[in-house]
């Protein structure tokens, strides 16, 4: 079973995210910041990351280009889910090491058919 | 579409979730948004800026147009002021006060109804007639102050070009000697990032921790149950081996049950910031409203408190700050004239003593004038003017609490309301507290809360008064005397004992209950400490402390002066709890009491 890393400091958000994927079969853990985030990572084996811009402790930007310093975690696929469409930050996600990038409000099919292109097949 | 992929009853908890995740963000916001029209700090305009950020991302998504649209408007405020080309005034405070107040309204109907009702038209109007100020440069409004003149703000500008680390306008300005340093003061300042610890925690239905905490008192009676038959057993036969064990078990059980209890009660305490982090914005609009200037300052917050408590401290707590302020804080003119500082001090502050909590509110205002409490005393009939000579000044300053006694010579629209002092006396013996005033005329006032860390269980020590037992809260007790012929005397009819040079009043309870002398030996006094005052309660048996797990008399009952509750003895008995407050206010003003009856 795929297990999925929903970084956000909404719990709402989280809930929402949660239940989409785990319908789907994933299996899910929650992050409410950057800094949990990197926690999280150390303490389970993880598939792919949903993570929003703004947080406080670090945000999500912060928290890819920490992630991507370590040669571990290269790979692991990451979308960033925000609310923002600002084009400059877009970009500036891309240049930290995402690999898809989501506008909220998300539609869950959407959002599952973005988890499952970068997890090549299923759960 | 979403609605479609997900449950209805997912969608319903993901609402609940956002109701309770935007109201926490919001109220947080709104307490956040009085620090900074004093204090813009960095990291809090951010922290604002993300809650309202987060409400409106959740809302929008969630399909709750109004309020997202009224979120946005207002981080769009934030945004401004985050960048630093709005400045954080009381102007931008009032608009988004009222934008986080209607927030929360939005979310009360999302609650109550499912849809949004308010309508948000004249709150987005304001928002966004604070959109377009004209924008001002610090060295600008130093001119507008009167501070600098034109030709010298140009000066500025080119000595700023070439400074070589870049120094900002207004520091020129006070380096130059042009303006004064407070004048530049207004203009923001960094200061010391206020960290806000995070505390882990799970959120529990009170509910669920109202049952755990029946438990455990269910099994705190179980547990004197098991004491007593092991005494009693104990008694009948020495020798028996198996009575060890029972021993054994009776003292386990003992040990469990008392560190349950404690772990239940202390997972039910809320730190008193719950409270007090609502007064800053309270002390603004009260200000406001009177034309008061007032410096709040705060202490303890993180003193711990039952929850049930912090509830039912909110309203008297109120009440006590609307009157410091209405009453107590002078005008700057008064002030001025007295030779005080313009600004008043209201000062909280909330400790641990014992097993009890500290509240004290003090204001450096015109404290309490002790012949005007009297001579109203006396219209109104409460005291008699015998009494009222002889009565000491800081017990005379507390007559402020008795019923309808209000010394406010104007009745304002919030400390009138036909509500007074007595009401939050009330209110803080309903919670088995205790509430004190002392004061220095034209210098000071004090008001001290004390209360005890929960209200479901305490210790007591159980007296025999005529054939019934009762309990006496034991932190009121503060020793016991035994009687011999003659301790007891008689003053103005009334009985007082002599201890160590001390008259201490002395209650007959028999006949308080009563209402006649009653035959029989008293063998005890047992003194008693509340607030400031001491009396002693005359007692034919004494059985010793035990654990109390109380319990309300119940609507049939209801209030019956004197007592404050009932509780369940090991043997299985109920006996009733005293109310001791109202038995010294009974000790103190047993002529009124008894002129009214």
């Amino acid at each position: 079973m795929k297990r999925v890393l929903i970084v956000d400091d909404s719990p709402t958000m989280r809930k929402f995210v949660g239940y989409v994927l785990r319908r789907k079969d994933y299996a899910t853990e929650e992050a409410e910041d950057g800094l949990d985030a990197m926690e999280k990572l150390s303490n389970y084996e993880i598939d792919l990351v949903i993570v929003d811009l703004n947080m406080p402790n670090m945000d999500g930007i912060s928290f890819v280009k920490n992630l991507r310093h370590s040669y571990y975690n290269l790979d692991l696929p990451v979308i960033m889910l925000t609310t923002t469409s600002d084009r400059e930050l877009q970009e500036e996600a891309y240049g930290a090491g995402i690999n898809m990038f989501l506008t909220k409000p998300v539609q869950p099919n959407v959002l599952l058919d973005s988890v499952e292109s970068l997890l090549g097949g299923g759960a | 579409m979403k609605d479609q992929f997900l449950e209805k009853d997912e969608m319903r908890e993901i609402i609940d979730e956002f109701i309770v995740e935007a109201g926490e963000l919001t109220e947080k916001a709104i307490q956040d948004v009085v620090v900074i029209e004093n204090n813009p700090d960095e990291e809090m305009i951010n922290s604002i800026f993300r809650a309202v950020h987060t409400v409106k991302g959740t809302s929008s998504f969630l399909g709750f147009d109004a309020l997202s649209t009224l979120a946005h408007r207002a981080e769009d405020i934030l945004g401004m002021v985050r960048k630093g080309n709005v400045a954080p005034d009381h102007a931008v405070g009032d608009a988004l006060l009222e934008a986080l107040d209607l927030i929360k309204t939005l979310l009360e109907e999302i609650k109550e109804s499912g849809a949004e009702q308010s309508d948000t038209a004249p709150t987005i109007e304001k928002l966004e007639a604070l959109k377009n100020p004209e924008k001002k440069e610090p060295g600008e409004m130093c001119e507008e102050a009167g501070a600098v003149k034109t030709d010298e703000l140009h000066d500025v500008s080119k000595e700023q070009e070439g400074a070589p680390k870049g120094k900002e306008p207004g520091e020129i300005v006070v380096e130059g000697k042009g303006a004064r340093e407070n004048q530049v003061n207004n203009l923001p300042i960094k200061q010391k990032t206020q960290t806000h610890k995070e505390e882990s925690t799970i959120r529990i239905e009170v509910k669920k921790l109202d049952e755990l905490m029946n438990l455990a008192g269910e099994l705190v009676l179980g547990k004197n149950r098991l004491i007593l038959l092991n005494n009693i057993v104990k008694k009948s036969d020495a020798t028996n081996n198996a009575l060890d064990n029972l021993a054994d078990i009776t003292n386990y059980i003992e040990v469990v049950t008392n560190e349950l209890q404690l772990s239940v009660m202390r997972a039910r305490l809320v730190p008193i910031s719950k409270l007090f982090n609502k007064v800053p914005r309270l002390a603004r609009d009260l200000s406001a409203e009177f034309g008061k200037e007032i410096g709040l300052t705060m202490e303890g917050e993180e003193t711990e408190l039952d929850r049930s408590l912090i509830e039912a401290l909110h309203d008297p707590l109120i009440h006590i700050i609307r009157n410091s302020v209405d009453h107590g804080v002078e005008t700057p003119e008064e002030r001025a004239r007295k030779g005080k500082q313009k600004e008043g001090t209201l000062s909280l502050k909330a400790y641990n003593e014992g097993n009890n909590v500290i509240i004290e509110v003090f204001d450096d205002g015109k404290g309490i004038n002790v012949e005007e409490v009297k001579k109203k005393a006396r219209e109104k009939g409460i005291l008699g003017d015998a009494e009222l000579a002889t009565l000491p000044a800081r017990e005379a300053m507390n007559l402020v609490f008795a019923a309808g006694l209000s010394t406010a010579k104007k009745v304002s629209n919030i400390s009138g309301r036909g509500v007074g002092m007595d009401v939050v006396k009330t209110n803080v013996e309903k919670m088995n507290g205790q509430v004190s005033i002392d004061s220095e005329e034209g210098k000071w006032t004090k008001l001290t809360m004390r209360l005890p860390l929960t209200l479901a269980i305490m210790r007591a020590l159980i007296v025999g008064v005529l054939d019934d037992l009762y309990a006496i809260p034991l932190n009121t007790v503060t020793e016991l005397v035994k009687l011999s012929e003659g301790l007891i005397k008689s003053v103005d009819k009334k009985e007082v004992l002599v201890l160590r040079d001390k008259v201490i009043p002395v209650v007959d309870l028999a006949r308080v209950f009563t209402g006649e002398p009653q035959p029989g030996e008293d063998k005890y006094v047992i003194i008693c400490n509340i607030g400031e005052k001491t009396i002693g309660i005359k007692a034919r048996a004494v059985e010793g402390q035990e654990e109390v797990v109380i319990k309300p008399l119940g609507e049939f009952l209801g209030n019956v002066k004197g007592i404050g509750g009932a509780t369940i003895r090991g043997d299985g008995k109920a006996i009733l709890i005293l109310d001791m407050s109202a038995l010294v206010s009974h000790s103190s003003f047993l002529n009124a009491y008894r002129k009214i009856a």
